[in-house]
């Protein structure tokens, strides 16, 4: 007992090796990563929250709710000890919300970003990340209007975006990027656009009432195969891609019947596949919810059917030409490759695709005002 | 002749001057010589300051001294005892021999008629019942169940168990510890319910206790509890003969001490520390409900400090970023790291507490008005600790008074300080420590036998009806087995 | 009212299956998922059922000296001397098991929680708590892993039931040649790792009254699945591909799991609760190390030995430089360097006995 007590004593007088105060964090909500055109030269961006500017009840004078500071380096190893020169805070990046990358940087390759990012564990992968095609300074250096913290700004709008798209997991990752590296199957990644031609860098920013321009914009997809970006896909494409591998179990899709749009939202999409020896067979269910009805004329039965019919048509083309657009760019967008069935030789399948849709709800009106 | 008589006044004499001699020169010592009209001679001594004067005077004086008939002192028939033992208007009447018995009579507050010339004496109970009325305890209170509470006087505490228990099997048994206080210590149990190798090691615990006083029952628990160097109490102190006779019925023993209303109630474990008496007098179902408050509370108190530093100065980012901003901003200006600050604060909380203790009851307004003020608004203002810091603090300061055990709440605070130390120097990993090293302690624990920490380890799984939740009374048809009671049937 | 010291089958069972999981689910599954894939899981199943064999013939063994401890059996078995020394052997094994143990964790504390603590302040602060726990007995370390088991599997399970949604089937379709014997050839120290490990209940067998075997077994069958089982949930989870190069894959998990969007990052307290498992493990070990000593030695108090192997361990545990050499010599020595201890002795053990009792019937016979 009297030995416990000298050790506890120890304790109190060495310990706290760890301690780190929140007051002494630098906490970063956004980090990008860029390269310097025609060199090995990297740049890192952070994006430190600022808690007197952020916190929901604000305590001193500081409007910015966020500090974007750059270091620039060969190796990203050695980022965190530049950012002892210019920052007052210890860096602390377990909050991450959003990693963004250029899409320069992107197609050069990020293998070996990746494993740095797995062998510290003070990173984590299961981090949102976007790739962008608009000037970095563009999207680090501005604030964002309804959630100041452009980090938490960007993770809200894809969470919200999965939500709708009807994923059970997040949207992207950095850790499905990782996962994708042995995989045939590229991985799609959002792309985020920037409207503007200067970032909106005063914090007086969110004092205007304009909130799409300058601002950002996540659509479209970065096609990424063993970790290195390799082209773009748009954002139907993109949709499919999620549709088609299980992942997304919503849509929006507009139809023209009749002559006619309709607009309907897309229910409880389940995609069966059976394979053959070469040759695969995409079964799409659907479920259809009516958004909007250019026809003006009662909702029958057999106008219904009609709709589902057409629905099932136009969605097999697209599909169809999603292969084919697969095919083309030379992009397993299926996954083929990576069962037993099909691995190595995907590009000799034969992918037919069909599609039962069902029509189950119609909305307010049966029938529209003429 | 009479040089015999002188003989015997001499002796007579002699008791009663070596009584008076031993007791001094105190003032509230009466020795009376009392002749009888008919001249028969006696002394009469006891101690004003508790025994019943009025009680002496009707039922011992005054008969012996109107003692209408009176046979010859030196008829050979005559015997003085009976004679007395029909003179003296009084139930309970003993002969004492010896100086020794006489004087521990005369302390008792009996009367002693010492007849001349032997070295006997009748002693006759005369103490004052002087005492407070039963009233509602103090420190356990219940919305539902008895309002009587056990008072300073042991033979009315027995009442009020008694009362209780009509049973031939309730077993009082008196024995007298202190070599200089010679309290009266009642070692009560149900005979055929509580396990006999219980109650023989409760009495050979108790007769083995070797010292001059005993002041309260805690000095009873001192000298019996199983081990010293722990903060939990290994017997329950209660007030409520209601709880005791509950206890008793379930197999326990419980020691009442003379002068003093807490008795003492064992064995105990861990869990019971979490059952208030009057559970039993409410629903199952809200029983249930409020123990789970209190094992809730339990945990709150010992670990919402501790895990808040380590989270704030080790561990920040179990916190969501937006709340981690937000702590961040209260503490930005506060000079202290989160250990030392919840230490000024927990030990500001503790002193204010002691200080309403201690205070007399009209100056407890002021406490409370300072320690709002200190406690709150001003501290944060002041930029000394941070807001989130002072409802840290609230919470486990209130949960430190839900446990029904005093205590226990006591030993909560002290686990409490031993955790946030531990928090304070190594985190999450310095906590995990001090939560195996208490489970250790725990389940090292043994109170007369049982297992502390049962009937969770060891497992007893019919005892978790009574542990866990509160089943509803038809359940709980045995008694507990943690016991080992004689008979388990109800 | 002090009885002999006595354990009850579910004490015995909650112990063993603490001491299976140990430093198991920490180190185990990332070796196996790269040498085994997703078959891993199917290899730990074989090494359940291994373990199983082996403490049945401990078992055996051990019915065969009944009411005696390792270190008496050897003695009575192979002679005061002889005896004495494979008596020292198994106390520096466990020794050195405990010192691996603690090293493990506390690479596992510096790595991924506390990088900037010397490993030497979790290895005493530890040993140190274990030896409180050893003081107090070997009936106290199993009381509390009878109530550590049941509340730990949740906190263990937790988060594997909220990653399910990361769950794909297409992670167990990763394209591997899978060869049946070379793989158990290269796994082969998930034999010896955690399940040779057992042979130190050999030194509580005899403090077990009721229900040994079925609590012995139980519980090595219950944590050896459930350690099957959350190495399939990690490769259904994180992938082989991803699995095989992580140090920690189950931290991992734990890591990447969401509660919910309030309570993000849980993995400090998740892992560091774990641990507690391995405080178990450690206490066992400990205990075993001290408790043979004590009754080689025939010393009375625990203390005295207790506190001063606490410094041994420590300092033997810092003999790896790092976790790359640690687990470079599981793999490579570790099942060969355990054979002795798990099969060798125990056999010797065994044959003595046999021999004892056809002595005892020529004896007999000549009588």
């Amino acid at each position: 007992m009297k030995g416990l007590l000298v050790f506890c004593l120890l304790l109190l007088c060495t310990g706290c090796w760890d301690m780190k105060d929140i007051n002494e964090l630098a906490m970063v909500d956004m980090a990008s990563v860029d390269i310097v055109p025609g060199t090995n030269r990297l740049v890192a961006y952070y994006q430190v929250i600022n808690p007197t500017g952020s916190a929901s009840r604000q305590t001193g004078p500081a409007k910015a709710s966020v500090y974007t500071y750059y270091v620039s380096e060969e190796s990203p190893g050695r980022f965190n000890e530049e950012t002892r020169k210019i920052m007052s805070r210890m860096l602390f990046t377990q909050h991450i919300q959003c990693y963004v990358f250029t899409e320069r940087f992107a197609r050069t390759g990020m293998v070996d970003l990746f494993n740095y990012l797995e062998l510290n564990p003070d990173r984590r992968t299961n981090v949102y990340v976007v790739v962008t095609d608009a000037p970095i300074r563009n999207i680090m250096e501005s604030f964002t209007p309804l959630d100041r913290v452009p980090g938490r700004n960007l993770r809200m709008l894809m969470d919200l975006q999965a939500k709708s798209a009807g994923f059970t997991r997040k949207l992207t990752q950095v850790k499905d990027i990782v996962a994708g590296i042995p995989l045939s199957r590229p991985t799609v990644i959002p792309m985020l656009h920037y409207h503007g031609k200067r970032p909106a860098s005063l914090s007086d920013r969110v004092e205007y009432i304009q909130a799409s321009d300058p601002g950002f914009e996540i659509s479209d997809g970065a096609v990424f195969v063993h970790a290195k970006m390799v082209g773009k896909i748009d954002q139907s494409m993109k949709k499919l891609y999620f549709v088609l591998n299980g992942d997304a179990r919503k849509g929006v899709e507009s139809i023209v019947v009749n002559g006619s749009i309709v607009d309907l939202e897309l229910r409880d999409i389940k995609v069966k596949r059976k394979w053959g020896p070469s040759r695969l067979r995409i079964t799409v269910h659907v479920k259809l919810r009516g958004l909007f009805n250019e026809q003006k004329k009662h909702l029958s039965g057999r106008n219904l059917n009609e709709i589902e019919r057409s629905f099932n048509e136009a969605y097999k083309k697209k599909a169809e030409e999603f292969i084919r657009f697969g095919r083309e760019k030379d992009w397993d967008l299926l996954g083929i490759g990576d069962v037993k069935q099909g691995r190595g030789r995907w590009r000799d399948f034969d992918v037919s695709i069909e599609v039962k849709s069902m029509a189950v709800l119609i909305g307010n009106t049966r029938t529209p005002y003429q | 002749m009479p040089q015999q008589q002188q003989q015997g006044q001499d002796q007579d004499q002699n008791l009663a001057d070596r009584i008076m001699e031993r007791l001094g020169v105190s003032p509230d010592v009466v020795h009376r010589h009392l002749r009888s009209e008919a001249g028969f001679e006696v002394s009469c001594l006891f101690l004003t300051s508790i025994a019943d004067q009025k009680l002496v005077d009707e039922t011992i004086i005054r008969p012996i001294l109107h003692a209408a008939r009176m046979p010859a002192a030196d008829s050979a028939s005559f015997e003085p005892f009976s004679w007395l033992t029909a003179t003296i208007f009084h139930g309970q009447m003993k002969e004492k021999d010896g100086l020794e018995a006489c004087i521990g009579a005369i302390l008792d507050g009996h009367c002693l008629i010492i007849l001349p010339g032997k070295q006997q004496a009748l002693a006759m109970d005369v103490c004052k019942r002087e005492q407070r009325s039963v009233e509602e305890p103090a420190t356990e209170s219940t919305i539902r169940g008895p309002r009587e509470g056990f008072v300073e006087d042991l033979i009315r505490n027995l009442s009020l168990v008694r009362k209780r228990v009509k049973s031939d099997k309730l077993v009082f048994e008196s024995m007298v510890i202190g070599s200089e206080t010679k309290t009266m210590v009642c070692l009560a149990y149900m005979r055929g319910i509580a396990a006999t190798e219980l109650v023989d090691e409760f009495r050979r615990r108790l007769q083995a206790i070797d010292t001059d006083s005993i002041l309260e029952s805690a000095y009873i628990e001192e000298w019996i509890q199983d081990k010293t160097l722990t903060p939990f109490p290994q017997l329950i102190a209660t007030e409520r003969p209601d709880a005791i006779a509950a206890k008793l019925l379930e197999g326990q023993v419980a020691v009442i001490t003379d002068g003093t209303p807490i008795a003492l109630a064992g064995p105990t474990t861990f869990f019971q520390s979490f059952a208030a008496p009057e559970d039993y007098y409410q629903r199952a179902d809200v029983a249930t409900l409020l123990r789970w408050l209190r094992m809730a509370a339990f945990l709150l108190a010992i670990f919402v400090p501790a895990l808040y530093i380590s989270i704030v100065s080790f561990h920040p980012e179990l916190l969501p970023p937006l709340l981690l901003a937000n702590l961040a901003a209260q503490r930005e200006g506060v000079p202290f790291p989160a250990f030392i600050e919840a230490t000024l604060m927990m030990v500001t909380f503790e002193v204010l507490r002691e200080a309403g203790l201690r205070m007399p009851r009209i100056a407890g307004q002021t406490i409370s008005i300072v320690g709002a003020l200190v406690l709150g608004q001003a501290a944060v203002e002041a930029g000394i600790v941070s807001a989130a810091m002072v409802i840290v603090v609230s919470i486990t300061a209130i949960s430190n008074f839900v446990s029904p055990t005093y205590s226990f709440g006591i030993a909560q605070r002290i686990v409490q300080f031993f955790f946030m130390t531990l928090a304070g120097v190594l985190g999450l990993f310095g906590l995990m420590c001090g939560v195996f090293f208490l489970m250790i302690h725990l389940a090292s624990l043994r109170s007369f036998g049982v297992r502390y920490f049962a009937p969770f380890a060891p497992v007893i799984l019919s005892d978790w009806k009574d542990t866990f939740v509160r089943a509803p009374r038809k359940m709980l048809k045995r008694r507990p087995k943690l016991f080992q009671p004689e008979k388990s049937g109800r | 009212m002090e009885k002999a010291l006595q354990l009850s089958g579910w004490q015995l069972f909650g112990m063993t299956s603490a001491f299976v999981a140990g430093t198991t689910f920490i180190l185990l599954p990332v070796g196996l998922i790269s040498s085994a894939s997703q078959l891993a899981w199917l290899v730990q199943l074989w090494s359940v059922l291994f373990g199983l064999a082996v403490g049945g013939f401990w078992l055996y063994v051990a019915s065969r000296y009944p009411g005696l401890s390792l270190v008496e059996i050897s003695r009575r078995a192979l002679g005061k001397h002889v005896g004495g020394f494979v008596s020292l052997c198994y106390i520096v094994f466990f020794i050195q098991i405990s010192a691996w143990v603690t090293r493990n964790m506390s690479d596992f504390m510096q790595i991924n929680l506390m990088p900037k603590t010397p490993l030497s302040v979790f290895n005493i602060l530890a040993l140190l708590v274990c030896a409180y726990a050893v003081i107090k007995g070997i009936d106290t370390i199993s009381l509390v892993s009878v109530v550590l088991i049941p509340l730990l599997t949740i906190a263990y399970w937790t988060p594997f039931t909220v990653m399910l949604r990361e769950w794909n089937w297409n992670h167990f379709d990763y394209p591997v040649n899978f060869d049946f014997w070379p793989t158990l050839a290269e796994t082969k120290y998930a034999l010896g790792f955690p399940f040779m490990e057992t042979v130190a209940f050999m030194m509580a067998f005899p403090l077990v009254r009721t229900r040994l075997k079925t609590a012995f077994l139980g519980g090595i069958l219950f944590m050896g699945f459930q350690i099957s089982l959350s190495i399939f949930f990690t490769v259904g989870i994180l992938g082989v591909y991803r699995s095989s190069h992580l140090t920690y894959p189950i931290y991992n998990i734990f890591r990447e799991m969401q509660f919910s969007t309030f309570l993000e990052h849980l993995e400090a307290i998740v892992s560091v609760t774990a641990l507690m498992l391995v405080f178990v493990k450690l206490s066992v070990l400990f205990y075993c190390a001290v408790s043979s000593i004590c009754q080689l030695f025939a010393i009375e108090n625990r203390a005295i030995v207790a506190y001063p192997l606490v410094w041994v361990i420590s300092a033997y545990a810092l003999l790896f430089a790092n976790i790359v050499d640690n687990e470079e010599w599981v793999q490579h020595y570790l099942f060969i360097y355990y054979v002795p201890f798990g099969i060798g002795f125990p056999l010797l053990f065994l044959i003595a006995s046999w021999f004892r009792r056809r002595s005892d019937s020529t004896k007999e016979a000549t009588a």
